[in-house]
């Protein structure tokens, strides 16, 4: 994990955003447990209290949950609840963007379409 | 509240100090001269307790002043301990020496005490003995306060010249000192002539003395304690430079 | 809760702290900023007894603390003030720090010295480097039974892996024994994700105290052509401006948020100490090439 301390993103947002991406991935697998506050922090030299805030907006968007006592778990379902977050956000996170990028760089319409046409055949899985 | 703490360490140093100062002075005022072949030892306690308490007083200071600004004691407490630790010195110094001149004087030596106060010691009267013992005691109490107000410049001052000038000052303090007392007296007694009957007056009430000398040293701590309730942490403690 | 009032104090007649005002909560972990000579440490001297100011008032839970040792107690200051004899050994050094505060941690100080690599039983503070003197008074105001502790500049002298070690060890300790932890020190960039608030001292006062995570969401470079930088701060307080050419760089703590921000203008964050830096910049520094 990578965390960058002049970003416009608040340091406890971009924990909970890496620990999604983890979740996403599915390093982090469901039913599992994730690394506790005390050792998040300690491993970035973190304050408790940044990483605890980053873990509560996981907690509330229904990701993980606190078991007492044990630790804290990633819930089934979490997995495929961020694939559809993240499929709903795509259009306003990329697709504007990547509009945008191309009309300020004088592209058509039809010349965008190409470009992704030519990346979907060629980019990997 | 710290206190105890403090005194403890202060105390259990103290003790060990005093006790090896005042062997050696024995080994080397009684024991050689008694080796040496004479059978005479001048054993001035007045000059010694001044000195001994004086040292005391000195690194009291260098040793606790730091120890005490880092470990959260208060100055008032700090001053109270440096008393403390005084007053045991000075008992266990006048206990020391009342009991080596006993010895001494049993084993033969002639210890010449200078000063009529110490008649007491070769035995003349409890009364005199007490005394004696009691002239020493103030004696290293003023000596320790004088030493508690030396170790606190020496902390404090940071050029190099001044403590050398104040020790040069101090190796002269005991001719200073006379000559300043002969002075005084000779001004004294040429104003009020009838002074020159006090020397004889105090030789024969001796307590008269020691109340003086305990005056004496009581007004030094009281200049210690002036002083130290104003200071702030010194910024190094031990041998600059 | 220690509350500070009004402290000044003057060091040869120069004044140097003209009326801080500081509220330090307990468990938490603060930063104590300011540039060289500011008077961070003289601050950290007067809460702990150590100086007298010449006025103001410093209350611990309501007691004053200034000469009082039930509050003192609970305060402990590192410095790298020399105030042991250099013939002292470090265990003993450490006797009687448990012998006046009472509950040493030795368990910790024994972990911690390992870790270091540091031998307690034997070392005279003499024979220690500059940095394991550091090292030394680090561990022992780690392990001391105190509710505030007040570090002056802890990772002096110190290699970049004994400092990551020392952040570490402070992150363990604090979460094993919630307590305060107050750091001045310069090097703000490593130690800007401990902390959860910052004091800022300048000019004799504190010139800022805030959470850390709400000042960083204030600070922002405003970038791009400059027309278009002036236009989007408009009324708005900058630090800085420097000007590249047609360029426009603006460091603010006022981002006007509700504003749209112009295309060909960038907006990025500011870490900690670019913020400090900024903030605390005088005239005519950094300018010259």
């Amino acid at each position: 994990m990578h965390f960058e301390a002049d970003s416009v993103v608040p340091l406890y947002q971009q924990i909970a955003t890496q620990f999604e991406a983890g979740i996403l991935s599915g390093a982090f697998a469901e039913g599992e447990q994730i690394p506790s506050t005390t050792m998040v922090a300690h491993n970035y030299q973190l304050n408790p209290a940044t990483v605890l805030k980053g873990m509560n907006l996981l907690v509330d968007a229904g990701l993980i949950e606190k078991r007492r006592g044990i630790g804290m778990f990633v819930r089934a379902g979490a997995q495929a609840q961020l694939q559809q977050q993240a499929q709903a956000d795509f259009y306003q996170q990329r697709v504007v963007a990547l509009v945008q990028a191309a009309k300020q760089l004088g592209m058509t319409q039809a010349d965008l379409q190409a470009a992704i046409e030519k990346g979907w055949g060629h980019v990997g899985d | 509240m710290k206190f105890k703490a403090m005194l403890k360490l202060m105390v259990r140093w103290i003790a060990v100090v005093d006790v090896l100062t005042i062997g050696a002075l024995f080994l080397i005022e009684v024991l050689a001269p008694l080796l040496s072949g004479s059978h005479t030892a001048t054993n001035d306690w007045s000059f010694m307790s001044i000195i001994i308490g004086f040292m005391g007083g000195v690194m009291l200071v260098s040793t606790y002043i730091g120890a005490g600004f880092q470990l959260g004691v208060s100055r008032h407490t700090m001053v109270r301990a440096y008393a403390a630790a005084l007053l045991f010195q000075s008992v266990l110094q006048a206990t020391i020496a009342l009991v080596l001149n006993q010895i001494a004087l049993a084993i033969g030596v002639q210890t010449q005490a200078i000063g009529a106060v110490f008649t007491g010691f070769s035995g003349q009267g409890l009364a005199l003995v007490l005394i004696g013992w009691a002239y020493v005691a103030v004696l290293t109490m003023a000596g320790g306060g004088v030493g508690l107000l030396f170790g606190l410049m020496i902390c404090y001052t940071t050029r190099r010249p001044i403590i050398i000038l104040t020790i040069i000052l101090c190796g002269l303090l005991p001719m200073v000192t006379m000559l300043g007392s002969m002075l005084a007296w000779w001004g004294v007694t040429s104003l009020w002539p009838a002074a020159k009957s006090w020397p004889e007056y105090l030789n024969q009430h001796a307590w008269l003395i020691v109340g003086l000398v305990g005056l004496l040293a009581c007004a030094v701590l009281l200049i210690v304690r002036t002083l130290y309730l104003r200071l702030d942490a010194p910024k190094q403690v031990g041998w600059r430079g | 809760m220690l509350e500070i009032k009004g402290i000044e104090k003057k060091y040869r007649f120069k004044p140097v702290l003209t009326g801080v005002e500081m509220t330090i909560q307990p468990q938490r972990i603060y930063g104590l900023l300011g540039r060289n000579g500011v008077g961070k440490s003289t601050l950290l001297k007067v809460i702990t007894n150590r100086a007298r100011p010449a006025a103001g008032t410093i209350t611990l839970d309501g007691e004053s603390v200034f000469e009082n040792e039930h509050a003192q107690n609970r305060l402990y200051l590192m410095s790298d003030a020399r105030l042991f004899n250099q013939d002292t050994k470090l265990k003993v050094l450490i006797k009687w720090v448990d012998q006046l505060y009472g509950g040493f941690d030795y368990a910790l100080a024994e972990k911690l010295a390992h870790q270091f690599k540091l031998d307690l039983k034997k070392s005279k503070l003499r024979k220690l480097s500059t940095g394991y003197q550091t090292i030394a008074n680090v561990i022992i105001a780690l392990c001391v039974p105190c509710d505030y502790i007040f570090l002056d500049e802890p990772v002096l002298g110190l290699d970049a892996n004994h400092r990551e070690m020392f952040y570490q060890a402070l992150l363990a300790t604090y979460a094993m024994r919630p307590r305060t932890f107050v750091i001045a020190t310069h090097l703000i960039e490593e130690v800007a994700g401990l902390l959860n608030d910052v004091f800022v001292l300048e000019h004799g006062r504190v010139a800022l105290a805030e959470n850390v995570e709400q000042l960083q969401q204030r600070g922002r470079v405003v970038s791009g052509p400059a027309a278009l930088v002036e236009d989007y701060l408009q009324g708005i307080e900058t630090l800085r401006t420097v000007r590249l050419g047609g360029m426009l760089t603006a460091y603010t703590l006022d981002t006007p948020l509700e504003r749209p921000l112009p295309s060909g203008v960038s907006l990025d964050g500011m870490n900690l100490q670019q913020l400090f830096i900024e903030f605390t910049r005088e005239e005519g520094e950094g300018d010259e090439v």
